[in-house]
């Protein structure tokens, strides 16, 4: 019976998923690896899942089939990436030897094997882990600003992770999830929505028997270390806290990402250490064929850009939703509408083309 | 105002067609601006300049204190709203109420006279002549709103503090005072003593004229001087200047003065007025840094002057130390474009690099930090300090090989009839056995421990009649060289003479060749960097034996990181290659086929380890799986005390603490440069690095010395006639013998290391000379207290009465490494 593992991205983000990919075949090669994939290849480069880590591609099509360019259009491309991660978690969990399913965020890495969690989903029905698990000080300021205001803000628990079991309870929660990021997955912090994440602070409310897993070694990241000291014991083991470290977050690849790690990692170089090594695996996974934030969904069909505020009008109005089915096609009117509504402007089209 | 540079060049595009190019550049001395509007922007209108005869940015801004309050610029607001609101744009002399600056000073001029002390203020504020303003203009336009004062009796920051309507008015304190403060009954208070800050003040431009001061020419044309012994630079500053003394042949006081009319009366050196003006002189003399401090570069100054460590950066800068230059004005200019850092704290390479949109800015990174930087949370330096730089930077070790690749194509090869032939005609002479020798670079061109050791086998080889042919690859590599790359390219040195360049097969046909030449063959491997170990074997087969010796000089056999540093900045102990350390190591994967290729080498041929310590041999046997046919520890060096009276010297209580040999992270470098820094400077101690490289820093003596076969006592001879107290060898890793240690002991200095310097260590606990210490913050505090005088004393007394002899081993020819029972 076997674990089912998978993670969600866009095309630039392959590299990421690569990387993971690996280090979860690593550490478990029993596990089967899906890779949801929200887009499509961009000219010149194609997928052979062969030379990949990934044992099946999902696309968001294979989700949503004929409504998936309507229903992507309401959203941006992380909103998109996230909210089809509960369709996908049931057509995992319906795999016939399915005993458990764990979603990673493609920048994540796993570095030791993972078999607590694979005895926590035996017993709980929903494993998540949080944000921080150890208060800050009071004089620490800026770090209950960047770590804690920022978690009641943006979700307690960090859906760059969740693993379920196969019982009852567990596939009620994937339903609940999956039917509310159909609807709600966008980033709406002004309503208290953030994408898939934020839902998921109900959890412990509406289902029996949550895990919240507070082990230091999993999901370690930029807003966690201000708690957590990486070192390595004699045999070399990487540890947080002194536990094995199960995977690392490595949120914001980057100036921002590396002013967050700098400021909460302070000296230890271990932590360093483990960036130096993501860099180099990424850039060795990087495809050069694959543009720069290249996004398919990200434009009409025309080129043009679309632009948020064009897919937040799509989202809310019902209107426009049933006078076009296929707003990302020209032909089908949308665009036209929008350029005589001035809410386009026509030398975009231009300069795109 | 803090604006942004797109707000900027959007007022700029507002104010431009007001700012009258030729009418402000000539308030500024005739200084190169190149955009008038943005300049009045950013800091002409904080320095009171006007920028049309028709607008008085002092005028307005005190006529109108809402416009002052909210910091906005005087001519936008006029432009945009005063104008249409019927605000004032100059004083208008028709109206008595207004009181101009020239009456100002007429009518009020006894009072004047009491409270501005132009004198004072040139004296003071030598800076102020830049503007090209008099003292009292000066004053009156500029100085007070940077805190200067207008004389030893009158404080202007402590008038401003105790009455704020006056500081909200913004109104000339002084002009308040004559004016109203006096009648008032308003107190006043002379500003704080200044003695100390003359005495800096003289120092600091006489730092700066000294590299232009030509003190030859000085002492030629003023024979009292030079009767008088005194130094001339001293004697022109003091004195020279004042009397008319030309300070260099090209510079003519006179001249300068005739050009400046102003400097007649002004109590100030005309040469350093060309120095800080940029003059032609100035620049012809040195073009580098001959450009003009622009004005917001002088700005700078002024904010950076509290936070700059002028100790520091003349320290970790010995060629602005040696120039004279004056390191803060070195620092504005160039200093921050090359990296250098104004602070421990503060490195400008690292905040560009992680602050994409201060680099895009072209700002100087340190006023960005104290300005914004610090308070938005921006790091000034990485908190990890210098490990974490180093990861910033670290290359992939494929990269790194990539570097070390020769770029010109393959040399001559000999062929082997030739090689043979050589072999052959070093029998006649030297041919009682043969040694086969590999490393890997060239023993004779590089300095160090290992070459030490091989020079010493050929030396010994030579004297008893036998031939040492020596082998290294051609092309170093900071790896084995690859298996595809079998027939790797040799160098090979016989009997101490280059012979050539050879394919390691042509090599090896050759030694097959010439071996029945020889009584006796064997082999000897003290490094396989740079090697395929096939071809070594292969060469060590050529001899007719599966025999050889392998010496521990560090820890290769253990991982390609043969100091065991992960990424070179931590030390690994040699874990598992397959775990976490090593998978995120950049020697990690390259570890892996070395350790197969290694076992493969080790199984083919009966190897016996030799280790030059104790240690070095318990670290590699508890962590390798490779097959030897013994391990034999033998030390380099063999240190035996001996008692002797000895001449008690009288010695002064200042403490000599030195490093020798290489200076590289893995020894302890780094923290010896740190110690240097930070108590360079103390009475204390002094400092002396002895070795062949050159470290350029402050109060750091350096002694070239160059430790080779021939010479092999000269570090010892050294660090004794210096009679050095201390040598640091701060290793970060266990040294498997440390050369440098033994040196210092048979000197008689004592040693400061860490528990984790292996031979190092084990060294200083069992001679007694000197200190383990648990950390780094230990040592400090050592040096910060007063334990490091008590363990000198200790080691004085010792020094006196016990001495170290020394004897050298005979390495791979000793008894013990021949298995011989003695």
């Amino acid at each position: 019976m076997t674990i089912h593992v998978y993670t969600s991205f866009s095309f630039s983000y392959l590299n990421r998923a690569r990387v993971l990919a690996a280090s979860v075949k690593r550490h478990h090669p029993e596990w089967k690896f899906w890779a949801l994939i929200t887009d499509l290849e961009p000219a010149g480069f194609s997928l052979a899942i062969e030379d990949e880590d990934f044992d099946f591609v999902l696309m968001a099509t294979d989700l949503y089939g004929d409504e998936t360019e309507r229903w992507l259009f309401a959203h941006d491309v992380i909103e998109a990436c996230t909210a089809v991660k509960g369709r996908a978690l049931l057509h995992l969990l319906d795999q016939p030897d399915c005993t458990g399913a764990m979603y990673f965020d493609p920048d994540t890495c796993i570095f030791n094997r993972l078999d607590d969690v694979v005895g926590l989903i035996e017993k709980h029905s929903v494993v998540l882990t949080p944000h921080q698990v150890d208060p800050e000080e009071k004089s620490e300021k800026r770090a209950i600003r960047d770590n804690e205001i920022t978690s009641l803000g943006f979700g307690v628990y960090n859906l760059g992770f969740v693993a379920v079991g196969v019982g009852e309870e567990s596939r009620r929660f994937a339903q609940w999830w999956a039917d509310r990021l159909d609807d709600w997955c966008y980033d709406r912090l002004d309503i208290g929505i953030f994408v898939d994440q934020k839902w998921c602070d109900l959890v412990p409310s509406f289902f029996e028997d949550v895990k919240i897993l507070r082990d230091p070694g999993y999901n370690v990241a930029s807003w966690n270390l201000s708690q957590r000291t990486m070192s390595f014991d004699e045999n070399g083991m990487a540890l947080i806290n002194g536990k094995p470290l199960r995977f690392y977050h490595f949120t914001k690849l980057g100036p921002l990402g590396d002013m967050m790690t700098q400021r909460y990692a302070r000296d230890n170089t271990e932590v360093y250490e483990l960036w130096w090594w993501y860099r180099q695996q990424i850039e060795c996974a990087t495809d050069d064929r694959i543009p720069n934030r290249y996004w398919h969904y990200g434009h009409f069909d025309n080129g043009s850009p679309i632009p948020k505020p064009v897919r937040e009008l799509y989202r809310d109005r019902q209107d426009l939703r049933k006078a076009f089915r296929n707003p990302s096609r020209t032909a089908d009117g949308f665009f036209d509408w929008l350029v005589s509504e001035g809410l386009v402007s026509p030398t975009e089209v231009a300069a795109a083309s | 105002m803090v604006i942004d540079r797109q707000e900027a060049a959007r007022l700029a595009d507002i104010i431009r067609s007001h700012v009258s190019r030729d009418f402000y550049l000539a308030q500024l001395g005739g200084f190169a601006v190149e955009d008038v509007a943005l300049h009045y922007l950013a800091v002409g209108a904080t320095m009171g300049l006007d920028p049309n005869p028709e607008f008085s940015t002092t005028f307005y801004l005190t006529q109108n204190a809402d416009v002052a309050q909210a910091g906005d610029n005087p001519l936008w607001h006029y432009l945009t709203y005063g104008q249409s609101e019927g605000r004032v744009a100059k004083p208008d002399p028709d109206k008595a109420a207004v009181v101009a600056d020239d009456d100002f000073s007429a009518q009020n001029g006894s009072i004047l006279a009491e409270f501005f002390d132009p004198i004072y203020y040139r004296y003071r504020y030598p800076e102020s002549l830049v503007e090209e303003l008099s003292p009292l203009d000066h004053f009156h336009r500029l100085g007070w709103r940077r805190g200067y004062n207008p004389s030893g009796s009158f404080s202007t920051l402590d008038y401003l503090s105790r009455y704020p309507d006056v500081a909200s008015s913004g109104l000339d304190p002084l002009n308040h005072y004559v004016r109203f403060g006096r009648s008032e009954g308003r107190p006043i208070s002379p500003p704080p003593a200044l003695t100390d800050d003359e005495e800096a003040l003289r120092e600091r431009r006489m730092r700066l004229i000294a590299p232009y001061f030509d003190e030859k020419y000085y002492l030629e044309q003023n024979e009292d001087v030079r009767h008088a012994g005194t130094s001339a630079l001293e004697h022109y500053a003091l004195f020279g200047w004042k009397e008319g003394r030309d300070p260099a042949a090209e510079f003519r006081i006179s001249e300068y003065v005739g050009k400046h009319p102003r400097l007649a009366d002004e109590p100030v050196d005309p040469f350093w007025h060309s120095v800080v003006m940029g003059s032609d002189f100035y620049q012809v003399k040195d073009p580098a840094f001959g450009s003009l401090l622009t004005l917001e570069q002088r700005e700078a100054m002024e904010l950076l002057e509290p936070h700059f460590d002028h100790k520091f950066y003349l320290a970790s800068n010995r060629d602005v130390a040696d120039a004279g230059v004056d390191p803060l004005v070195h620092y504005i200019t160039s200093g921050w474009k090359e990296g250098r850092m104004p602070t421990p704290a503060f490195s400008p390479t690292f905040y560009l690099d992680t602050q994409p949109d201060v680099a895009a800015a072209n700002v100087e990174p340190f006023w960005h930090y104290l300005i914004t930087g610090k308070s938005e949370g921006r790091l000034g330096r990485h908190p990890g300090g210098w490990r974490a730089e180093r990861l910033r930077t670290l290359a992939p070790l494929e990269t790194e090989v990539r570097h070390w690749m020769k770029a010109d194509g393959p040399p001559a090869l000999l062929s082997t009839r030739a090689l043979a032939q050589i072999l052959k005609s070093a029998s006649t002479t030297n041919g009682r056995q043969l040694t086969l020798s590999v490393g890997h670079d060239h023993c004779h061109r590089n300095n160090g421990g290992v070459q030490l050791c091989i020079q010493r086998e050929e030396q010994i080889a030579k004297a008893d009649g036998s031939s040492y042919v020596y082998v290294y690859p051609y092309q170093p590599l900071p790896r084995l060289a690859r298996q595809s790359d079998a027939d790797t390219i040799v160098g090979i040195v016989i009997n101490g003479s280059d012979a050539g360049y050879a394919p390691a097969s042509i090599l090896a046909a050759a030694l097959r060749r010439a071996r029945p030449d020889f009584k006796s063959t064997m082999a000897v491997v003290h490094h396989l960097l740079g090697h395929a170990p096939e071809s070594v074997q292969d060469l060590i087969q050529s001899l007719g034996s599966d025999s050889c010796f392998y010496w521990l000089h560090d820890y290769f056999l253990l991982c390609t990181g043969f100091t065991l540093q992960a990424n070179d900045v931590r030390y690994c102990g040699a874990p598992p290659p397959d775990s976490n350390s090593c998978r995120l190591c950049k020697y990690g994967d390259e570890r892996v086929q070395q350790l197969s290729r290694l076992s493969e080498f080790f199984g083919s041929l009966q190897v016996t380890v030799l280790s030059p310590s104790q240690v070095a041999a318990d670290i590699w046997k508890s962590n390798t799986g490779l097959k030897h046919a013994d391990l034999r520890i033998i030390e380099h060096m063999q240190l035996s005390a001996r008692k002797t009276p000895r001449k008690k010297t009288v010695r002064a209580q200042v403490v000599t603490v030195a490093f020798s040999g290489t200076p590289a992270d893995h020894k302890g470098w780094r923290v010896f440069e740190e110690l240097v820094m930070e108590f360079g400077g103390d009475p204390r101690y002094e400092f002396v690095f002895f070795g062949t490289a050159e470290p350029k820093m402050r109060n750091l003596e350096v002694v070239r010395v160059n430790v080779s076969a021939e010479n092999r006592s000269a570090m010892i001879d050294a660090i004794q006639t210096r009679d050095v107290d201390i040598v640091l060898h701060w290793a970060s890793w266990p040294e498997t013998f440390s050369f440098s240690t033994y040196e210092a002991v048979a000197a008689g200095s004592f040693v400061l290391t860490n528990g984790l310097s292996g031979n190092v260590a084990r060294t200083v606990q069992k001679t007694g000379k000197g200190r383990v210490l648990k950390d780094s913050s230990d040592l400090f505090e050592a040096f910060r207290g007063n334990e490091i005088s008590k363990l000198v004393n200790t080691r004085r007394q010792a020094a006196n009465s016990e001495v170290f002899d020394h004897e050298i081993s005979l390495m791979s020819y000793s008894e013990n490494a021949l298995g011989v029972e003695s």
